[in-house]
């Protein structure tokens, strides 16, 4: 399961988890414990914004375009390996 | 754990769970005043152990640390794990939250492998049922072969039933059958090969399958332990068998949660109403690859359209009547003082400063409109759709959340560049970013696009910004393919689900945007538009005759190809400051002379829609702000590629300028207006 959701999401190039829930027949919530978990054995990467401090302790937050955006998850090099 | 014959049986109980699921208030109501505290061997960390009788039968319960999984990774997890393994319990309680059952559903699936009994408690059962999920807990007991009872522990709801199921289980351990996750077949033989590794090695209490498992999953702990309990040459055999298999953990894991859905499946149907079914409708069309694209063009169209339609006008009342009239007021009551102070704040200060202030509805409507968007969720499909649009024109997709970041400002968008780790791909983004039009910029297309293009305005616009998206996307692609190695990279992103906008945090959103612009103006842009009144007045006579003038003729060659005069160039030389001096500037060397008319009418009458054209393209693509060139430096730390970056953008826009002006030209739109 955790290798389709990886091989699903690295086809699409960008995809929703919304989307990939659907096709993986779960709940997205199952999706997002799923991305933790690959993120927790190094085959994802949680994307962070670049800015030096993180978002809650941002005095820029609420002047931010970016509070509602979407968490992000990128393939890492030990993932690609798995996906070949 | 049986007593000596005739006094009662007592059961070891553990009662597990996630954090926050009402675990605690049910280990109260069970335990009550029998509880004592104390601390788990070795650790700071609380052991709650109390005493239940019921039905003859004695329950010890110790209250494990809350977990979301037992993986070992934290001291709480271990306590847990270890308690099952070294203290054998008669059975495990563990209680669920039901309105997150898939999270829950995890940690029993880590407790099933263990060797002991477990049943299942599912609490919080009205909070699912508010949140639309129906969970049955009959069906999902038969998909789980295992005991589950619903219950609502704040009202001690189903507490006596489950801890009868809880006795029932203890008393007769051959009974409990539940339905474990799956492995594979080929890693089923790579755990047969492990045991037969370890075989007669794992000392008691450890199971040797749970262990084989464990190390197959990569588990620190069990790895370490097993290290020290195998000879050197078969912990090398076991190592080099797990090396092998180092993707066994996905299989292992993911069995779980094919699990975890076939259960969820079984049992629990989530009507998909309002928010949830909402968004799904919506996401068809905004997250679709074309409708997306054009949805996302006509948001932004609309964000232009309204911010002309609202706030141009008020600009262009504030502009003529407050400005205008503060200065012929101030002109009039300074008749007396020297008339080098009196130009000073009349054109000066009021006709550049003041004039970019006059932006001050532009602003709040574009922000307004700009944090509806955001505040509704729609953002974060905008960034969906571009970046796999970018992914298409084959960008590196990580750069678009940066580059999105430049469309408020680009010095984080160049800051933002940091989440990229190739450094051949920062690169790349960062001498991209200056290309996202920021704000500032849009302020400045905002004033002047009605200014040469009066009902055309809102398309121009468009079309500016998009001629910097391709720009931006045709360089990318360039350099991509000659100077960087393109990569590819998957991405997964999480789209919140749509609500109804929170007035409140967009108005707060709308107002730090304002305030840090009144800031700049107040500052930087009063600074600016100080130092180009004076050096268009010195050393004089007239404007004719400044130093301003003879620069801005400096340049003249290069500007005459794209129809701009010298005050034009200057205007966009001062925009490197700041992008907004372009009006400022603009306001101080046109405002002469028209007492009546706004800047507006001043610059209609003197400039022609083509030179207009070439001047909004060439500031939109022109070099970068002295800020964000600061923070280019900064991060690129290479003086030669940050001065390649201006060059590259500088030749971009006089490029761009040229073809728009002789384009303009050959369309006719080489006459003024009115």
């Amino acid at each position: 399961m955790l290798e389709r959701l990886l091989r699903l999401a690295a086809d699409k190039g960008t995809g929703s988890n919304r989307a990939l829930a659907r096709q993986l027949e779960v709940s997205p919530e199952l999706v997002e414990r799923m991305l933790e978990e690959l993120a927790e054995r190094g085959y994802l990467q949680a994307v962070v914004r670049g800015c030096s401090i993180s978002c809650k302790h941002c005095p820029l937050r609420r002047a931010c375009l970016d509070r509602n955006q979407p968490r992000v998850w990128m393939l890492t090099p030990k993932g690609e390996r798995l996906l070949g | 754990m049986e007593e000596a014959n005739g006094s009662p049986r007592t059961f070891l109980v553990g009662l597990a769970g996630q954090p926050n699921v009402g675990k605690s208030t049910l280990f109260n109501l069970l335990t009550g005043l029998s509880q004592h505290v104390g601390n788990w061997p070795g650790k700071t960390v609380e052991r709650k152990e109390g005493a239940l009788t019921r039905d003859g039968a004695r329950l010890r319960i110790v209250d494990l640390p809350g977990t979301y999984s037992l993986s070992a990774g934290s001291p709480e997890e271990r306590i847990a794990r270890d308690f099952i393994l070294l203290e054998r319990p008669d059975v495990v309680v563990m209680v669920a939250n039901a309105s997150a059952i898939e999270r829950n559903l995890y940690l029993l699936a880590e407790l099933l492998v263990l060797p002991v009994r477990v049943v299942l408690g599912l609490n919080m059962m009205d909070v699912a049922e508010a949140h639309g999920t129906r969970l049955e807990p009959s069906v999902l007991e038969a998909a789980l072969g295992l005991p589950v009872v619903p219950l609502v522990a704040t009202r001690n709801q189903g507490v006596a039933e489950l801890m009868e199921a809880a006795e029932r289980v203890a008393h007769n351990p051959l009974a409990f059958r539940p339905k474990r996750p799956e492995i594979r077949d080929a890693h089923r033989e790579v755990l047969a090969r492990l045991r037969v590794l370890l075989d007669g090695r794992v000392p008691a209490p450890y199971p040797e399958e749970w262990v084989a498992l464990k190390l197959l999953e990569g588990d620190a702990e069990i790895t370490e332990k097993a290290r020290a309990w195998l000879p050197q040459p078969r912990w090398g055999e076991v190592h080099a068998l797990l090396g092998a298999h180092e993707d066994a953990v996905l299989d292992i894991a993911g069995g779980r949660y094919e699990w975890i859905g076939r259960m969820v499946r079984a049992a629990v149907t989530r009507p998909r109403l309002g928010r949830i079914s909402l968004t799904d409708r919506l996401d068809k069309v905004a997250v679709h690859p074309l409708w997306g694209l054009l949805l996302l063009l006509v948001a932004f169209g609309l964000v232009f359209w309204f911010t002309f339609a609202v706030a141009a006008r008020m600009q262009a009342w504030l502009e003529v009547e407050v400005v205008g009239g503060l200065q012929a007021g101030l002109a009039e009551a300074l008749t007396e003082a020297p008339p080098w102070l009196s130009n000073l704040l009349v054109d000066g200060v009021l006709g550049g400063a003041g004039v970019v202030l006059t932006f001050l509805p532009i602003l709040i409507v574009f922000f307004a409109t700009l944090g509806l968007l955001e505040d509704s969720g729609y953002l974060g499909r905008a960034a969906y759709v571009m970046d796999r649009f970018m992914h298409v024109l084959g960008l590196h997709g990580k750069s678009f959340l940066p580059l999105f970041l430049g469309f408020g400002c680009n010095v984080p968008a160049v800051m933002g560049a940091r989440v990229i780790e190739a450094s051949s791909g920062r690169l790349l983004t960062i001498l991209l970013a200056p290309l996202v039009p920021c704000t500032a910029r849009l302020q400045v297309l905002a004033f002047l696009t009605p200014v040469f293009f009066g009902r055309l305005a809102v398309f121009v616009s468009a079309g500016l910004v998009a001629v910097n998206v391709l720009v931006l996307a045709a360089l990318g692609i360039l350099l991509n393919r000659t100077l960087f190695r393109g990569q590819h990279m998957a991405f997964i992103m999480e789209l919140p689900l749509y609500h109804v906008p929170n007035p409140r945090t967009i108005g707060l959103f709308v107002w730090e945007n304002t305030w840090a612009f009144l800031r700049k103006a107040t500052t930087v842009i009063l600074v600016v538009s100080v130092a180009v009144w004076a050096l268009s007045r010195f050393p004089g006579p007239g404007m004719e005759h400044s130093l301003l003038a003879q620069l801005g003729r400096g340049l003249a060659p290069a500007a005459q190809l794209m129809g701009m005069d010298w005050r034009m160039v200057v205007a966009l030389l001062s925009s490197f400051v700041a992008k907004e001096n372009a009006v400022a500037t603009l306001g101080i060397l046109y405002g002469k002379g028209a007492e009546k008319a706004g800047l507006a009418e001043t610059l209609a009458a003197a400039v022609t829609p083509a030179a207009g054209l070439a001047f909004l393209t060439v500031t939109m693509l022109f070099i970068p702000c002295v800020a964000t060139l600061a923070v280019m430096h900064q991060e690129i730390r290479s003086w030669r590629w940050t001065l390649f970056g201006v060059a590259l953008l500088m030749a971009i826009a006089l490029a761009a300028g040229v073809v728009a002006y002789q384009g303009a030209l050959l369309l006719g739109m080489g006459v003024r207006g009115a």
